[in-house]
């Protein structure tokens, strides 16, 4: 009988302890992190989750009163799902073309009448972000403007820790590039330093880590990031 | 039709319907609410106790399923588990948030406790639920009795030390011993 003295790997306990709520603080930080960095982590993860979901069925269902939905209702029309972000910005644009182009269409129509088009100038591009990790319901939305370098991120469902946000942006050669710190919640708007604006492609991730508070940007990353996304142009 | 084919069925459905909100289709998420609202409820006044609060919470974790759910992976958790996860550690970081205010108490739970099987609930396979009650019953009472607790009322290390009135490394070895009993006795089947 040896099954009372043996522990759990650390991997194992951490794992569980992170699935029941355990942890606190900088151990749950860490541990999150490293769900996010270590796939074989995050899988034990699963497999804990799996183990103990069972005792959800010994909890007995209670029906919300009918508010609780008009709330939910109300905070998604303010909101933005993952995907819808993106969406909403790009048919925003795509109105911005159209109604250039138009617009463009119209005055050439006064010039030389109608039959004749003339290709338009296409508005400058935007570049947007979605950025999410393993930290449930964490998710921050970028927007870029290359005409004034200012970078716009909103950030929602960010846990509390005694680090703060840092948002770098990683090009194809993997260098991290801090474009500085940012608020734990609602919009920081920002301008990237002139070095980096060069990166901004859709080549490029922007990614968060979260790092000891600072008024200057790091030179590199200390911890593994929590969120990440790819920029996209539009 | 069998049980569990039509619990196949079911949570292919309702994973449907998450993929359908990841794409931005509301309805689709009205309708995972109707689905699942009471079951993520109770979750949230399990750990909560506090009907306005276990609210406020359910608001934020339905908030954050239709932000997340482009990140739901069907081949990694059931459906199910993945709200009610979502619900539980969203209703822990409000207790935690908010102090140590509200305590649970196992009487008012189960005052609030409805006892017929819901169409959810007759969802949720069984099977699952046989090993792991048959696994925490071999463990010793205390070692059953922290890993339950942590569970349901949503306390970190610190707070069952408190709670139990029991040494933080003390704890730590029973739930970590009981953790590890568990995993043997269910990896045996």
């Amino acid at each position: 009988m040896v099954e009372e003295t043996e522990p759990l790997k650390d991997d194992e306990a951490l794992a569980a302890e992170l699935v029941l709520g355990l942890l606190d603080g900088d151990e749950k930080a860490r541990a999150l992190r490293v769900q996010l960095s270590d796939p074989k982590f995050a899988q034990t993860v699963d497999e804990w989750n799996a183990r103990i979901d069972p005792l959800f069925q010994e909890i007995k269902e209670v029906e919300p009163v009918a508010s609780v939905w008009d709330g939910i209702e109300s905070r998604l029309d303010g909101g933005s799902s993952s995907s819808s972000v993106v969406v909403q910005l790009k048919r925003w644009r795509m109105g911005a073309i159209v109604s250039g182009a138009l617009a463009a269409c119209l005055a050439l129509a006064l010039i030389v009448g109608p039959g004749t088009l003339a290709p338009t100038s296409e508005p400058r591009s935007v570049a947007v972000a979605q950025l999410t990790g393993n930290i449930e319901g964490l998710v921050l939305a970028v927007s870029y403007n290359p005409e004034t370098a200012e970078m716009r991120v909103d950030v929602d469902g960010m846990p509390e820790t005694d680090t703060a946000p840092e948002i770098w942006v990683v090009d194809q050669d993997g260098v991290f590039r801090s474009l500085g710190q940012i608020g734990r919640d609602g919009v920081s708007e920002m301008t990237v330093p002139s070095d980096h604006r060069e990166f901004i492609t859709s080549a490029a991730t922007l990614q968060l880590t979260m790092e000891p508070p600072s008024e200057t940007p790091h030179a590199k990353p200390t911890g593994e990031p929590v969120a990440m996304g790819k920029i996209t142009i539009i | 039709m069998s049980q569990s084919s039509e619990t196949d069925r079911a949570r292919a459905q309702l994973s449907a319907l998450i993929g359908q909100a990841a794409d931005g289709d509301r309805q689709a998420f009205q309708d995972i609410y109707n689905l699942t609202s009471a079951k993520l409820f109770g979750v949230c006044l399990r750990i909560l106790n506090d009907r306005q609060a276990s609210e406020d919470a359910l608001q934020d974790a339905y908030v954050k399923v239709w932000r997340s759910a482009g990140r739901f992976d069907a081949k990694r958790a059931s459906p199910i588990t993945w709200l009610a996860t979502i619900a539980r550690n969203t209703a822990i970081d409000r207790k935690r948030s908010g102090g140590n205010r509200v305590m649970v108490s196992d009487d008012a739970i189960k005052d609030m406790a409805a006892d017929e099987q819901s169409a959810l609930e007759r969802l949720e396979k069984k099977e699952g639920a046989d090993i792991l009650n048959k696994c925490l019953d071999s463990l010793e009472a205390r070692q059953r009795n922290v890993i339950r607790t942590a569970f349901f009322e949503g306390h970190s290390y610190n707070e069952l030390a408190q709670k139990l009135g029991t040494p933080l490394g003390t704890v730590k070895s029973w739930v970590r011993r009981g953790l590890k009993r568990l995993k043997d006795c269910m990896d045996d089947g």
